[in-house]
């Protein structure tokens, strides 16, 4: 039977660069191709938005991923960066804080459940005015008929504990079965997971079946002299943040060995395999799938990410650059059952467009090589 | 780009060019008959940066089906 996607559609005003982009038909497997500044990243965040219900630590850790954040001062005059919530909306201008109301608005499918809405806005009965210079904000949130508000911009000590006491008071907080629940999502960014990633994603499969997927899903890469992983180390200080590592035992080699050694491919093979195994019954992220991966083993990772979103009914979306990494795509969604699509994403003067191909357009273009990135 | 079904269409479409000393302004493509070339319409339309494209295809028999094969492919606001 086939579980219905999450993300049967999605559709993005105003987020960043992205005035209004439509993806009608996303597959269980979706790739995103396209030059660089077409707003495949931002598309990926706005999902990351949506799964998370414009949860407001959410939206902060992609604002701060991209370092923007706006310099200010606290209720006690310190010095402080604060992150810029403006930088999310299309059209803004992080200069001036006189800007209008700002909205950006995702939807997944038909269905008010299915949209989700943020809005900044001038606070219009802010609890803390710093001075006249400052105007305060605020983000409204809206998923369906559900809103919550929180405050944003410079925030001293006073006005966290009033941020605490907005979202205590919040419907989201009061009445949290009202508040749809987060839909489980990882995202992968173009470079390694961090160690403490990898440890944290590990604990949740050790011993169970997912490790064996895991494990034989790096022996895609490794090969077959791979016995097994484990994950090792004191997490506590002083080796806080280094302490857990991957180590892998090898037949050839009577000691485990760290999985650094085995190469930035094995790293992001294993950070993919973990992620798809935490990842049931929600959404996978990947930027810059190709990325430390030999084109010679394109299609094996496509066939292990097609099976393993099928199995554990994972809806992924990944960005690439590569022709191969299409390529090897391409032939794996033909002859999986699942369905794969791709999207290239073009800047056609101020606007963004996307460029659809089924998979028998797929096909088409790795036979005769017809270029679609 | 312009395409065509096979190689004598684009050794015809040389020869044209050369007898009438033109340059060739564009590239012509073998799709090595006709249901590869217009499986591949698709593609070829929107192929990163194409800005236009041309297809050279016989009618043989059929002008009809030839023909109504292709208007699926064009934007209906024309250009």
């Amino acid at each position: 039977m086939v579980s219905q996607l999450h993300l049967p559609s999605l559709n993005v005003e105003g987020l960043r660069g992205i005035r209004s982009l439509e993806l009608p038909n996303l597959g269980r497997v979706t790739l995103l191709a396209g030059e660089n500044g077409t707003g495949k990243t931002t598309m990926l965040e706005a999902i990351r938005i949506y799964a998370s219900r414009g949860d407001e630590r959410s939206l902060t850790n992609l604002i701060e991923a991209r370092e923007e954040l706006v310099p200010g001062s606290d209720m006690d005059g310190d010095e402080m960066l604060f992150p810029n919530f403006a930088a999310l909306f299309h059209d803004h201008d992080s200069d001036d804080d006189n800007t209008d109301t700002l909205n950006i608005r995702i939807s997944a499918g038909r269905g008010t459940s299915r949209k989700l809405t943020l809005r900044l806005e001038d606070d219009p009965k802010p609890e803390v005015v710093f001075s006249e210079d400052v105007h305060p904000k605020r983000v409204h949130v809206s998923v369906g008929k559900r809103t919550y508000t929180f405050p944003v911009g410079p925030i001293g000590r006073h006005q966290r504990s009033i941020r605490r006491y907005h979202l205590l008071r919040s419907p989201r907080r009061r009445n949290p079965e009202a508040w749809p629940e987060p839909i489980v999502h990882e995202a992968l960014g173009p470079g390694l997971l961090h160690a403490s990633d990898v440890a944290r994603l590990w604990d949740s499969i050790a011993l169970t079946k997912a490790e064996d997927f895991v494990t034989e899903a790096l022996r895609l890469v490794v090969g077959n002299s791979l016995e097994r992983l484990a994950v090792i180390g004191d997490p506590t200080p002083p080796y806080r943040g280094r302490g857990r590592r991957v180590v892998a035992r090898l037949d050839s080699s009577p000691d485990p060995i760290p999985l650094k050694r085995l190469g930035d491919g094995a790293q992001r093979f294993l950070g993919m395999a973990l992620a798809l195994a935490n990842c049931r019954n929600g959404i996978l992220l990947i930027d810059e799938v190709e990325n430390g991966i030999h084109y010679s083993i394109q299609e094996e990772l496509w066939r292990m990410i097609f099976r393993a979103a099928d199995d554990g009914n994972v809806q992924v979306i990944a960005v690439t650059h590569s022709w191969d990494c299409i390529a090897g795509f391409a032939a794996v969604a033909n002859e999986e059952p699942s369905v794969g699509a791709l999207y290239r994403l073009e800047r056609y003067e101020d606007d963004l467009h996307a460029v659809h191909y089924s998979e028998e357009n797929l096909k088409v273009a790795a036979q005769q090589r017809i270029e679609v990135r | 780009m312009l395409l065509v079904e096979g190689i004598n269409d684009l050794h015809v479409v040389n020869h044209l060019l050369s007898r009438h000393d033109l340059e060739q302004p564009f590239s012509i493509k073998d799709k090595c008959g006709f249901e590869k070339l217009r499986a591949s319409i698709h593609n070829e339309v929107n192929a990163p940066g194409r800005g236009v494209l041309g297809i050279l295809a016989d009618a043989n028999d059929d002008i009809d089906g030839r023909w109504w094969c292709f208007p699926q492919f064009c934007d209906p606001q024309g250009p």
